[in-house]
This record gives C-alpha cells, sequence and structure tokens, in this order.
C-alpha cells in the first residue's frame, strides 16, 4: 500500500465524523508522518501505523472521548443530551481521579473554548460513542468497562420486570410451602400434646370406670391409649422434621464458611 | 514492553519531551518509542487531546520544501507536567515498596 491509498482510505472513513478543521488536522499528521519516515520507508511505516482502518477507528475513538470532556466545560444547552454527557464524563473523571490516586488534586486549569463546528461534531460522534467507547476499552479502560456493567444492570431490571409473573409466582409458592410447613408442625405438637394430657385423663378415668362397668372402662382405656400412640407418633414425625430442617440448614451454613474460607 | 502505559502515564511522557524542547510528530514518536511499547498511531490521539486541553499548542515551520508541525508545551502544560512528576514520585515509591519489599503499611 501507498501513502497516498492509505491517506485516502484513511480519509474516507474519517470524513463523515469530524469537523473540517479536525479532518485536515489528521490529515496532516499522517502525511508528514509518512514524509518524515521518507519514501523509501513507505510501505515500512504503513505495517507500523496498522490498517488504515483501524486508525480510523482508533482516532475517533479518541476524539469521542475528549469531546465528551469538553462537554462538561461547555454551558448548557441541548438539555437531555447535554446531562448525559456530563454525567457520563463524570463517572469517566471519577475513574480517572481514582486511578490517579486520591492525593493532592493541583488544580489544573481547563481550557474553555468549545467552538461551534466542535460541538456539531460531538453530537454527530455521540452515535459512535457507545461502540467506539468499548472497542476502545482495551486500550484505555476508562468509561466503557462502565458502560458495559451498568448495561449488563439494565438488562437484569428489565429481565426481572418481564419475568416477574414467573418469579412472583415462585416465590409465593417458596413463601407458601415454608408457612404451611411450619403451620403443619406447630398443628403436630399442639395436637401431640392435647392427645398425650387427653390420653392421661381417660386412662386414669378408665381405670376408674373399671370398678364402675368394666367394659366402658377398658373401652375408655383403650380409647385413651390409641390418643397417646397418635401423640406420641406426632410428636416422633415432629421430631424427624425438625431434625431433617436443622441438618439442612447447618449443611447449607457448613458450605457457606467453607466457601469463605477458600476465598480468603 | 512488560508493563502497560496508562494514558495519563503517556500524556506524562509526551509532556516531559516537549518540556525539554518543541518537536515535531514524527521524531515525538521515535522518542516515546524508546520507553514506551506505543503503536506508531497512538501518538496522535494523544497530541490532539493534549492541544485540546491547551498543554501544548503547535505552530508550522516550512522544511526541506514542505511542512512541519512542531509541537510546544503551554505554561499549563508544564504546570500539568509538575503535578504529574509528584505524582509519578508517589506512585514510584509505593509501587517500589511494594516490589522491593521493605515497609508495609
Amino acid at each position: 500500500m501507498t501513502k497516498e491509498t492509505y491517506l485516502a482510505i484513511l480519509g474516507e472513513r474519517l470524513r463523515p465524523h469530524l469537523s473540517e478543521e479536525e479532518y485536515q488536522d489528521v490529515m496532516q499528521y499522517y502525511s508528514e508522518y509518512f514524509d518524515e519516515a521518507g519514501p523509501k520507508r513507505e510501505e515500512e511505516t504503513v505495517k507500523e501505523l496498522g490498517t488504515p482502518e483501524a486508525l480510523a477507528e482508533r482516532i475517533l475513538g479518541e476524539q469521542v472521548k475528549t469531546d465528551s470532556s469538553r462537554r462538561e466545560a461547555a454551558p448548557e444547552e441541548n438539555g437531555e443530551s447535554q446531562k448525559i454527557g456530563s454525567r457520563r464524563e463524570a463517572e469517566s473523571e471519577e475513574n480517572e481521579k481514582s486511578r490517579n490516586d486520591r492525593m493532592k488534586e493541583t488544580d489544573i486549569p481547563q481550557q474553555d473554548g468549545a467552538d461551534a463546528a466542535q460541538k456539531e461534531q460531538t453530537q454527530t460522534a455521540g452515535v459512535f460513542s457507545e461502540t467506539r467507547a468499548q472497542e476502545n476499552a482495551g486500550d484505555a479502560p476508562q468509561p466503557g468497562s462502565k458502560k458495559n456493567w451498568k448495561l449488563s444492570i439494565g438488562w437484569i431490571i428489565a429481565i426481572a420486570i418481564i419475568g416477574a409473573p414467573l418469579w412472583i409466582t415462585l416465590f409465593g409458592i417458596a413463601i407458601g410451602l415454608i408457612v404451611m410447613v411450619i403451620a403443619l408442625l406447630v398443628v403436630a405438637v399442639v395436637m401431640a400434646v392435647v392427645f398425650i394430657i387427653l390420653c392421661t385423663a381417660l386412662v386414669l378415668a378408665g381405670i376408674w370406670l373399671l370398678f364402675r362397668a368394666f367394659a366402658n372402662g377398658l373401652v375408655t382405656i383403650g380409647a385413651a391409649l390409641l390418643l397417646g400412640g397418635i401423640g406420641i407418633l406426632l410428636l416422633m414425625v415432629f421430631a424427624g422434621v425438625y431434625g431433617l430442617l436443622k441438618k439442612g440448614y447447618q449443611a447449607i451454613r457448613e458450605r457457606r464458611r467453607n466457601r469463605r474460607e477458600e476465598n480468603a | 514492553m512488560v508493563f502497560q502505559l496508562g494514558s495519563a502515564l503517556l500524556d506524562a511522557c509526551v509532556l516531559a519531551v516537549l518540556d525539554q524542547e518543541d518537536t515535531y510528530g514524527y521524531a515525538l514518536t521515535q522518542r516515546a518509542k524508546e520507553v514506551m511499547d506505543i503503536s506508531e498511531s497512538a501518538l496522535y490521539p494523544v497530541l490532539r487531546r493534549l492541544q485540546k486541553e491547551s498543554l501544548l499548542t503547535t505552530y508550522d515551520q516550512a522544511y526541506q520544501g514542505r511542512n512541519r508541525r512542531y509541537y510546544s508545551i503551554t505554561p499549563e502544560g508544564r504546570e500539568k507536567l509538575k503535578y504529574y512528576l509528584v505524582e509519578w514520585g508517589s506512585y514510584k515509591a509505593r509501587v517500589d515498596g511494594i516490589l522491593l519489599g521493605g515497609d508495609k503499611r
């Protein structure tokens, strides 16, 4: 590839996205760059610069970044997009600050002189900012990664809302089941206690009846023992279920503790 | 090069080179390549950004019948460079503290 073809492709890629002034600046820089390298090193220079397409991408990516930092300095003009811009900028500034360490914050004067052409450029380039920032995330880990993260949060929320009927139902069923198990356990215990009390009372009554009407007494004692048996059975069921739940809970805690230890 | 250069450090290096003398894009790139593993194309956006932030200015000079654009550091650029040098000093000290052992904070 010759210098001319390289610059032609580069220019073609950049032209729609840059203001005249910026476009001229880039083209001059790389034209000069080729000249400095010399016509003999043309092929080599092309190799060093990478493909013109990739170079254009990189320049535009950087462009968007600097433009957005400009936008903060620019006066409020176009409400909505302006706000988004400065918020995005605030984030990247925050990143930068934490990256640069929060030591002394020597106030570096930021120039404020955005001309209309550049601002217009900002808006057109803004469309590309999403993809560009992501593509550039590799060599400049600033706004891209954070934006990605935000995007996925948005998705999670969207899925949560769309899936609401499903997960609300499942959640309800789960709570219902838990409440039911607890209620059954409570009922079992209460019934067991009542049955055992009734059992002792009826056995005593049966023994007393034995002397009055023998058959009646036997029936009463039999019924009482039956009740007692059911009561003991209920208690055993309760103990069994309770033990199972306790074991499950402990297993979960154990696993969590193990994981924490592994992490630590 | 094993260690990656963040954009702030790249800015600092460019400003430091320009603090020595005005120079043009190609020479600056060659100079930067001595210490950094930057691709040749990576410098233009940096220069452009620094220019937009008024940390450096440009002027054109004829050279062998064509134009050479020189980059020159501004007073603001010097201020920023000073700030970078302070930051770099403390950063380097902390990295050394970990890499070379010694005081653990």
